[in-house]
């Protein structure tokens, strides 16, 4: 099988949908040119398309965002690129309150087929601006989808989807994935929005968690093999709507539950999950669900402090040991 | 090139249809007959019927506030409006959007937009389909609308973009009650154009010809690939919602002065031209009347919705 990059399954992926509809075009902050954004995910898009399709623009994201939702609602399909997660608020308006509920309050009649593509890095020295997480937001927002994958494959596979797709999606990328290598077939494919993947088959303990924190969760998973623990690993992958039956069906099977995740603890993706857990499937568990996430602090400028309040593989470790004790 | 006769007996009648949609739609809400937020363009009709016989069937339409008269110039579907107001299943949206979320894409019209100012940001959107397909924008809103941010990030985009819109701003000097001496920087919305590297004018809002002349030049000039223009229509408008209708008297007669009425002033005006004789006044108002009342029929006839009609309907393609 070929191995490819995170960030360079994205790009085929985007540059397919490219040349296969040629409704389909790029806009954002310093995307175009050799370089092809800050992360080099858009990088050659220019060359091939041209400037009426690579289109770039001023430090606008309040146009950015308004300018998907209208060109979506008169028949294109835009992909904009928001340069860090955390600038996600400044499209909060556009995303919730005019992409997310135009087809409802049209009456079903103006489809809104966009996608903002974003990078979250929290784990790196960029302060509180640049390294926040907004997915929780997103997961607040009737008519939104919010996308995140956690493989080379994954990423490429939904792009496909999320362009593709007739509803607003909020496609987040994790930064210390853009390198990870993995398998990506040469012919095409599409990983459909809503279906979680099982990224690791378990018995003992089923870690619900997507993006970046997969990877957490298989490591951690590897390491208590050692000790006899056997992980399952769920990646949502979509986690607006996200996939109730996967999570129904590995609840039954372990019974015990960790929901990791990079953003703000409270309030954040794990509330939902382990409240749905709690609603419908509290007779399967054998233990209380557990959230590794991140600590409710602003993301320092300071390595050390970010040590502090950040979370990783070792953390999710200690989640299933205290499980299985 | 001013409006041939035909072109201005259209004009207007489609602002009387807007007038005594408008007064129908406050006298309802006030009787307790429709309920909702609405946002009447009362004294502002001049700049829809105007406009609309300037861009072309095939061009998009993106308002925000008081998108009403727009709805209407531009020919959407008229019961549908009104099926709307009631909050029935015919409405132009199912009854989910009301007033303020007026749209009609089989018209490629957007005319309703509830946060101030984003249509600015989606008008430029529809901008970039625009210029790919080969029709144009017009995009619509409120001065009150031009101190967002997101208009200065639009009409920066537009002009570097050199995208096919005409921006028009309705100045009809009120945000809420609050006054522009107030809150707004500068004599003229229209003077920003001058940063953007763009055309831009003031008209007398509540004069058809000079609307009309203005717009189709600078249509003409963007069709041409000038790139963006702005439009500042200066008007005024009667009553900010209908649940705020203090400024609005109840004798709407008392309104009609003809240097604040745009329509009593382009009827004079078409009396003096010889435009509009007595018989042709009555027949004009007869067919807005008639298509009144047939659009009232229509919607009291049209079922209220099912309390879960639409819940499965926030996503266009279910997973």
């Amino acid at each position: 099988m070929r191995q490819m990059k995170f960030v360079d399954a994205l790009r085929e992926g985007m540059i397919e949908e490219m040349r296969r509809d040629p409704d389909v075009f790029q806009i954002g902050e310093a995307i175009g040119g050799m370089q092809g954004g800050i992360f080099g995910v858009t990088k050659g898009l220019e060359e091939e398309f041209g400037k009426d399709r690579v289109i770039e623009t001023a430090i606008s994201e309040g146009a950015l965002g308004g300018v998907a939702v209208g060109a979506a609602a008169f028949g294109m399909r835009p992909v904009v690129e928001i340069m860090f997660g955390s600038l996600m608020t400044l499209v909060v308006d556009e995303v919730h309150n005019q992409a997310g509920s135009l087809y409802y309050v049209s009456g079903g009649k103006i489809p809104c087929p966009m996608v903002i593509r974003t990078c979250n890095w929290m784990r790196i020295i960029s302060g509180p601006h640049h390294c926040g997480n907004l997915d929780a937001t997103f997961m607040n927002s009737p008519g939104v989808k919010l996308v995140i994958p956690s493989t080379p494959y994954d990423a490429k596979g939904l792009i496909k989807a999320s362009i593709r797709d007739n509803d607003p999606v909020v496609f987040m990328e994790y930064s210390p994935l853009y390198t990870l290598k993995g398998d990506v077939p040469e012919e095409e494919y599409i990983v459909p929005i809503g279906k979680a993947d099982i990224k690791r088959e378990g018995k003992d303990v089923t870690v619900i968690t997507y993006g970046v924190g997969v990877h957490d969760a298989l490591g951690a998973a590897e390491e208590l093999e050692k000790e006899g623990v056997s992980v399952e690993v769920l990646d949502l992958r979509t986690v607006l709507p996200y996939d109730k039956d996967a999570i129904r069906k590995s609840v039954a099977k372990t019974s015990r539950v960790v929901i990791t995740y990079e953003g703000y603890k409270t309030g954040g993706i794990g509330a939902e999950i382990a409240a749905f857990i709690a609603e419908e499937c509290i007779e399967d568990l054998s233990a209380p669900i557990l959230r590794v996430a991140g600590k409710d602090v602003p993301c320092p400028s300071n390595r050390r402090l970010i040590e502090g309040i950040s979370i990783g593989m070792k953390d999710v470790v200690d989640a299933i040991r205290k499980l299985m004790a | 090139m001013q409006p041939t006769s035909g072109e201005m007996l259209g004009i207007y009648e489609t602002m009387l249809l807007i007038r005594t949609t408008e007064l129908k739609m406050v006298e309802l809400f006030k009787k307790g007959e429709i309920e909702g937020h609405m946002l009447p363009c009362l004294g502002q009709e001049a700049i829809p019927a105007s406009l609309a016989k300037v861009y072309a069937d095939t061009d998009y339409l993106v308002t925000g506030h008081r998108g009403g008269g727009h709805y209407v110039a531009r020919g959407c579907d008229y019961n549908a409006l009104w099926a709307e107001l009631y909050g029935r299943v015919d409405g132009v949206t199912k009854g989910r959007g009301g007033q303020i979320h007026l749209m009609d894409m089989t018209k490629k019209a957007m005319t309703g937009n509830a946060v101030v100012g984003q249509q600015w940001g989606i008008a430029t959107g529809a901008g970039f389909v625009a210029r790919k397909r080969g029709v144009m924008v017009v995009a619509v809103g409120g001065e009150g609308s031009t101190n967002r941010g997101v208009f200065h990030e639009s009409l920066n985009m537009a002009a570097v973009q050199k995208l096919p819109i005409l921006y028009v701003i309705e100045y009809n000097d009120r945000q809420m009650w609050n006054v522009c001496s107030e809150t707004t920087a500068g004599e003229r919305i229209a003077t920003r154009a001058l940063a953007y590297g763009m055309e831009g004018a003031s008209v007398d809002g509540n004069d058809v010809l000079a609307i009309h002349a203005k717009a189709a030049e600078f249509v003409r000039k963007i069709r041409e690939g000038s790139g963006p223009c702005l439009l500042e229509c200066i008007t005024a408008k009667w009553t900010d919602s209908v649940s705020n209708l203090r400024n609005l008297p109840e004798n709407v007669e008392a309104m009609k002065k003809p240097d604040f009425d745009p329509v009593l002033r382009f009827e004079t005006r078409l009396r003096i031209d010889g435009v509009l004789t007595d018989s042709l006044d009555l027949q004009i108002k007869e067919n807005v009347r008639q298509k009144l009342q047939g659009a009232l029929s229509f919607a009291l006839a049209s079922p209220v919705p099912d309390r879960y009609d639409g819940i499965d309907e926030v996503y266009s393609q279910p997973v």
